[in-house]
């Protein structure tokens, strides 16, 4: 393979291109005929960007990217007006604008540290346990999801373990000390356990405090 | 006081009228860089929708096209370069100019992507295997120059590169694909007699 000259490598696009100085290009020149390892390389390169500049033609777009571009530009507009509309509203009139914000800011900090106290005191409520006992067949939640209905999601890569009780209904169980033996051995699917602990019931949360096979 | 700031009407109508002309330029780049159709209207409709949104910045008798060149790079760099299959990416600034063994194996194992009929339809199948076989950052200095004829000092500002590195990309970029177009050839047997390339 032909050698090309360390001094001129970089440059010869340029070069073809027209893109470096005269005085450069003047040397690259002379260069070539003394060289014609580098003239060959020149000539190749020429011959490459031609073939690309023809061959490279455009694809039209499809009709449908248009339509689906205009469509989301008309929508986008409904954002930016409002953006907008916001942004003249400062500038004719910045005090009463920023006085509004200011004003809303506190109310809503108000409203929501009230509201936020009032629905803790209700979900501490609501999250007492019981003491209580539990039979059913260990499954997972996911499949069970898949299977009974027409969720859309992908599943874990493990399955997460849960409790089908006779009544239909399906508790999840909180990964702890005493559950760690129903998680981590596979064959524990679709056994049927006893499970003692404490129930959450509007979550549906068992936290394992004791389990037997029945 | 009176204002007269386009409504947000004439400034989508202002906005279309200046970009929608250079769709299909922009789907055939997208295409080229993204290699896959789907993953190309994704990438020119992302890149139109910010385009519009930053149309504020864009300064007006500069070079639009330039401008929405550089925000459809950004976008494919940003969100669709992870996500496209590409070869182990070797450091390109130390790529060895000449054409090293090595490279030839990456070019051969690499799967490309170009059997969808819309993309193929762009090059000579020659010239568009050639091209897929450059890295992006070579692919893209090639796409800019020669088929989007943007000047070197454009190419620069679209990829946010010095003038100097563009033309140095540029000058391997088609030395490389000189080299696989005459290895293509070679297999073709247009090109009988090899005796100038052989080491």
């Amino acid at each position: 393979m032909s050698k090309i000259c360390k001094k001129i490598q970089d440059k010869i696009a340029g070069y073809i291109d027209q893109e470096i100085e005269p005085s450069q290009a003047g040397k690259i020149s002379r260069h070539l005929e003394d060289c014609p390892g580098c003239a060959q390389e020149v000539s190749a390169q020429k011959t490459v960007k031609a073939l690309v500049h023809q061959y490279g033609r455009h694809v039209p777009a499809s009709a449908h990217l248009r339509a689906a571009i205009r469509h989301r530009l008309e929508n986008s507009l409904i954002r930016l007006g409002f953006l907008n509309q916001l942004r003249d509203l400062f500038q004719l009139n910045p005090l009463p604008a920023i006085a509004s914000v200011l004003g809303l800011i506190l109310f809503s900090g108000l409203a929501t540290h009230y509201a936020f106290q009032a629905g803790l005191n209700r979900v501490s409520s609501d999250l007492q346990y019981v003491e209580g006992r539990i039979e059913g067949e260990i499954v997972c939640i996911d499949c069970l999801l898949l299977e009974l209905t027409h969720a859309q999601f992908t599943h874990e890569a493990t399955h997460r373990i849960g409790l089908r009780c006779k009544d239909g209904k399906v508790w999840c169980i909180l990964l702890s000390e005493k559950s760690r033996d129903l998680f981590q051995d596979p064959g524990m699917l679709h056994r049927y356990v006893q499970l003692e602990g404490h129930l959450f019931q509007r979550t549906h949360y068992i936290e394992v405090k004791k389990f037997s096979f029945i | 006081m009176p204002r007269n700031k386009p409504s947000p009407e004439e400034r989508r109508k202002q906005f279309e009228a200046l970009a929608f002309p250079h769709m299909d330029a922009l789907y055939s780049t997208a295409l080229r860089m993204t290699r896959n159709q789907l993953d190309a209207e994704d990438l020119v409709q992302d890149a139109f929708l910010r385009a519009y949104r930053f149309f504020d910045k864009f300064q007006e008798g500069t070079n639009f096209k330039a401008w929405i060149f550089k925000i459809l790079t950004n976008t494919f760099i940003n969100q669709y370069r992870k996500k496209v299959r590409k070869p182990q990416q070797t450091d390109f600034e130390k790529v060895d100019f000449f054409y090293s063994e090595a490279e030839q194996e990456r070019a051969d194992r690499y799967e490309m992507h170009y059997d969808e009929k819309s993309y193929t339809d762009l090059f000579g199948d020659e010239i568009n295997a050639a091209l897929n076989k450059l890295s992006y950052d070579f692919r893209a200095v090639v796409i800019l120059c020669d088929i989007e004829e943007f000047s070197y000092k454009e190419i620069a500002a679209i990829l946010g590169t010095p003038i100097g590195t563009v033309m140095s990309r540029l000058s391997r970029a088609r030395h490389l694909l000189q080299e696989y177009l005459r290895v293509y050839a070679r297999q073709k047997g247009i090109v009988k007699n090899p005796n100038s390339e052989q080491p």
